[in-house]
């Protein structure tokens, strides 16, 4: 605490900054995860494993593509594909059979395919960590008045920021979105009015996969990963869809830069316990408003 | 007790003899091996009686395996208590634990009471992996292990006396009226409440009790082992516990000791049968179990029997078929 | 025995009961009729303690009760059923009984023991009275709709009530259930001196059954008085009209 109190304002301000940055990775991370979660209302813990496919996948792609900064974005757009087409697989081949089964098994089902998915990148490309290398342009730091940002942290900020403006648009603009939002509030009123509800499940999860493995590349892009990122990550995701409400993706915005500059300050202020109070404020939230800041009640 | 010898103990005496002459006929291995189960076994019963009787979904219950851990890793080690009195000291901290957290948690409905079990899991699983008192990201070494020493025999004893002990305590707690008042509550909460039972109460009673029990196993593990790490409390633990019950079945109390045995030696002789795909293969069946065969193996068996003999069979003492969830 | 005084509720924009004030003497059969929607349900909800009020006051046996909670109006004497049958469907029918019973005796804390011989004889009696005396090893998902219903009063019947809520229990049954079951409400307050209160749509049933009939319209107390009378209440019968032959 003393660090913190000494610090002069520059390490203040840089660490919301960075906090700011930080929350845009963390809604790309958690994106996919809330609208799955608002949409199917499965507790899919198999997004981290999502996330991983497109990490692995991109990372895979790193040597054939080249390094330049076109090479990058390239692989950013076309590596969460994988994750995508894995999803869809999932949703169709696993949750369709099982969505009226109690959330046990659907717990249990998801279990199973992290097992899966983290044998599978690990057989194909080992055990070992692995990065995707970002071009130069990507890498150097950048500084806004006295303070100094990561340019890469930017970058997936602005990511962040794409990403959230347009899932936006295609929920409340488009006539898919406005599709999901039927069915997120009642399937059955939806399928009567003529929504094809199975069809717009799989999209969204699809969706939400992709989302899962655009994040799993960005981070790729940044540092050194293994299977475990996937596991530890997930979580993190589930603390955002819980702040900031099952289903609502403004308040996954809202909780992702919470959490970020909470994180980014807590790093420097109490850094044993900075984790440890993001998921007492989860628990908080829970007890005090369970559906999340902007999220509605839930009927399971 | 009746005088009268009940048809119902032949079996868990049987299985008590076998399992005492065992080390006797098995190799090194397989005694560590079978001492490890017998650990994980405790350790998945004390959570069948929350969710099999209560049934409550944990996503959480790793984390009164590391308290245990923890707790008996840092009494013996910071705080200088003998092994023994630390040993028994772990149910109690774990007891305490449970009682904040569920007092906390038992009022919510079933998906959000999972989730800020997983909350509360991750937050104890964060604490012991970040701050220095615990020994960060390495954990601590360095416990005693008392009268258990270092023999593989000691080992698979001693984790054979604590799932007997785990085993009769949830046994004689299902068969009292709390086990029926708590499967009551399980069946209808508001039939419950209006039978005159306070539901909450009853789920914190099953709660603290299913935690203190689960610290035993935990202390077992930072005996047997003499070390403790992080990874005790992670959420994949509270997932392996539950992916154990699934595999026994949860129609028995043999079903958590099954699902334990038979994930110990899966694990071990898969990943040695084939280095680069177990972890596809384990996930792999474990899909098909719920896809296929949710009702694991003790239900499975049950099925069969129920199909061979179609006459309406006496109920085990230990317990009536329980609905499945 | 059992009175109220103000009591409403709302859920969001419409209050479903709004200023209702009624009493229930010691020892009588209740009937709360009204058309759909007419806060019969939420009214029982509100006086079991399933709900709570947003106003006004319930008094039952001399205390006050509004603010307890409903397990513990349960303990105090005042059970209820609910539209669809509320039992254990996983525990047999003598499991179900043994429930209320326990808790009531105080022994369900006890960890040791067992539950199987406890307060059988008790327990065995209740499922007589409701006419389950027959009643086997089955789970109660077994058992019909009737004995469901009955068996949902044998629960209710285990906490001694001394006052019982009944929530449209004729719903789904035949007329020769519906007769019985009138049967065995008579004799629950002849037998015990039980006090009933059930909501109905059944006119057949509510003029044979009941001592005193209130009319609820609106989440409103309309009128009040006994069978006789209210069939003879021109109000009644303008919100009764073309809804019911009575």
């Amino acid at each position: 605490m003393t660090t913190l109190l000494a610090a002069s304002t520059t390490v203040w301000l840089d660490q919301i900054v960075t906090g700011i940055t930080r929350g845009g990775w963390i809604f790309l991370v958690a994106a996919g995860l809330t609208l799955v979660f608002g949409v199917l209302h499965v507790l899919n813990f198999a997004h981290g494993s999502l996330y991983l496919v497109g990490a692995y996948v991109g990372a895979a792609l790193g040597p054939a593509f080249g390094g330049s900064l076109g090479a990058f974005l390239l692989i950013l757009l076309i590596a969460p594909f994988a994750a995508a087409a894995v999803g869809g697989a999932i949703e169709v081949g696993l949750l369709r059979p099982t969505y009226r089964r109690p959330l046990l098994y659907q717990f249990l089902l998801m279990f199973g395919v992290v097992y899966v998915i983290n044998g599978a990148v690990e057989a194909i490309w080992g055990v070992e960590t692995r990065q995707l290398s970002a071009p130069h342009a990507l890498t150097a730091p950048v500084h806004i008045g006295a303070v100094t940002i990561a340019r890469y942290n930017l970058f997936t900020l602005a990511v962040g920021i794409v990403a959230a403006a347009l899932v936006l648009l295609l929920l409340h603009r488009s006539a898919f979105g406005r599709d999901v939002r039927a069915v997120a509030q009642d399937p059955e009123m939806a399928a009567l009015l003529g929504v094809r509800v199975g069809r717009v499940r799989t999209l969204v999860y699809v969706l939400g996969a992709w989302l899962a493995g655009l994040a799993g590349v960005i981070t790729a892009g940044q540092s050194a990963f293994t299977t475990t990122d996937g596991v530890t990550t997930v979580i993190l995701a589930f603390v955002v869809v819980i702040v900031g409400g099952m289903g609502s993706i403004w308040g996954a915005i809202v909780a992702s830069l919470i959490i970020g500059v909470a994180d980014a300050v807590g790093a420097i202020a109490i850094p044993d316990l900075s984790v440890a109070i993001v998921y007492l404020v989860m628990a908080v939230v829970l007890l005090v408003r369970p559906w999340g800041l902007l999220g509605r009640p839930v009927h399971a | 007790m009746s005088r009268r010898l009940s048809p119902a103990l032949v079996l868990p005496v049987v299985v008590l003899v076998l399992a005492l002459l065992a080390p006797n006929a098995l190799n090194v291995t397989q005694v560590l091996l079978l001492a490890q189960a017998f650990i994980y076994a405790a350790f998945a019963l004390s959570l069948f009686l929350l969710l099999a009787d209560g049934g409550i979904v944990s996503f959480g219950h790793a984390a009164f395996l590391a308290a245990g851990a923890y707790g008996v890793a840092v009494a013996t080690t910071k705080w200088n208590i003998p092994i023994g009195l630390a040993f028994l000291l772990a149910p109690v901290i774990c007891a305490v634990l449970a009682a904040i957290i569920g007092w906390l948690s038992v009022r919510l409905t079933a998906l959000y009471f999972a989730m800020l079990t997983l909350a509360f899991g991750q937050f104890v699983y964060s604490v012991i992996a970040r701050v220095g008192y615990f020994g960060g990201e390495s954990g601590l070494t360095g416990i005693p292990s008392g009268i258990v020493g270092i023999d593989p025999d000691r080992f698979y004893y001693a984790g054979l006396v604590v799932l007997a002990v785990v085993f009769v305590v949830i046994h004689l707690v299902r068969r009292a009226p709390f086990g029926l008042a708590l499967r009551a509550t399980r069946e209808n909460a508001t039939r419950a409440d209006f039978a005159g039972l306070s539901v909450p109460r009853v789920r914190l009673a099953a709660f603290i009790l299913s935690g203190a029990l689960g610290g035993l196993a935990g202390a077992l593990l930072a005996v047997t082992n003499g070390t403790v790490s992080p990874d005790l409390g992670f959420w994949t633990q509270s997932g392996t516990v539950l992916v154990m019950i699934l595999i026994g079945g949860m129609t028995s109390m043999w079903g958590p000791i099954i699902g334990a045995i038979a994930l110990t030696y899966g694990q071990k002789y898969i990943a040695e049968a084939t280095p680069e795909y177990w972890q596809m293969v384990l996930g792999a069946a474990l899909i098909g179990l719920v896809l296929f065969l949710p009702g694991g193996v003790a239900g499975g068996v049950e099925a069969a029997y129920r199909r061979l003999a179609p006459k309406p069979h006496r109920r085990a003492p230990t317990g009536e078929p329980v609905a499945e969830r | 025995m059992l009175s109220a005084e103000g009591l409403a509720k709302s859920f969001g924009e419409s209050r479903v009961v709004d200023d209702v004030a009624l009493t229930v003497q010691a020892g009588t059969i209740v009937a709360v009729i009204g058309p759909n929607g007419a806060g019969k349900t939420t009214l029982l909800n509100l006086l079991s303690g399933f709900l709570r009020a947003d106003a006004g006051s319930i008094g039952f046996d001399g205390r006050a009760i509004t603010a307890m909670p409903s397990y513990r109006r349960c303990r105090a004497g005042l059970g209820r059923t609910f539209q669809q049958p509320s039992f254990f469907p996983a525990l047999t029918p003598l499991e179900n009984v043994q429930v209320p019973l326990l808790t009531m005796a105080r022994k369900h804390r006890r960890m040791l023991g067992r539950a199987r011989t406890a307060l059988v004889g008790e327990a065995r009696e209740i499922l007589a009275e409701v006419g389950l005396g027959e009643a086997g090893d089955e789970p109660a998902s077994a058992l019909s709709y009737g004995d469901q219903r009955r068996l949902e009063i044998g629960i209710a019947l285990g906490t001694r009530p001394r006052v019982l809520l009944l929530d449209e229990p004729m719903a789904g049954m035949s007329a020769a259930e519906r007769r019985a079951l009138s049967e065995l409400m008579r004799d629950l307050r002849a037998g015990q001196g039980l006090t009933l209160v059930f909501t109905e749509h059944d006119m057949d049933v509510v003029f044979s059954l009941a001592d005193v009939v209130h009319v609820l319209h609106q989440g409103r107390r309309l009128a009040s008085g006994t069978p006789a009378e209210i069939r003879a209440d021109p109000e009644v019968r303008r919100v009764y009209l073309g809804q019911e032959a009575a």
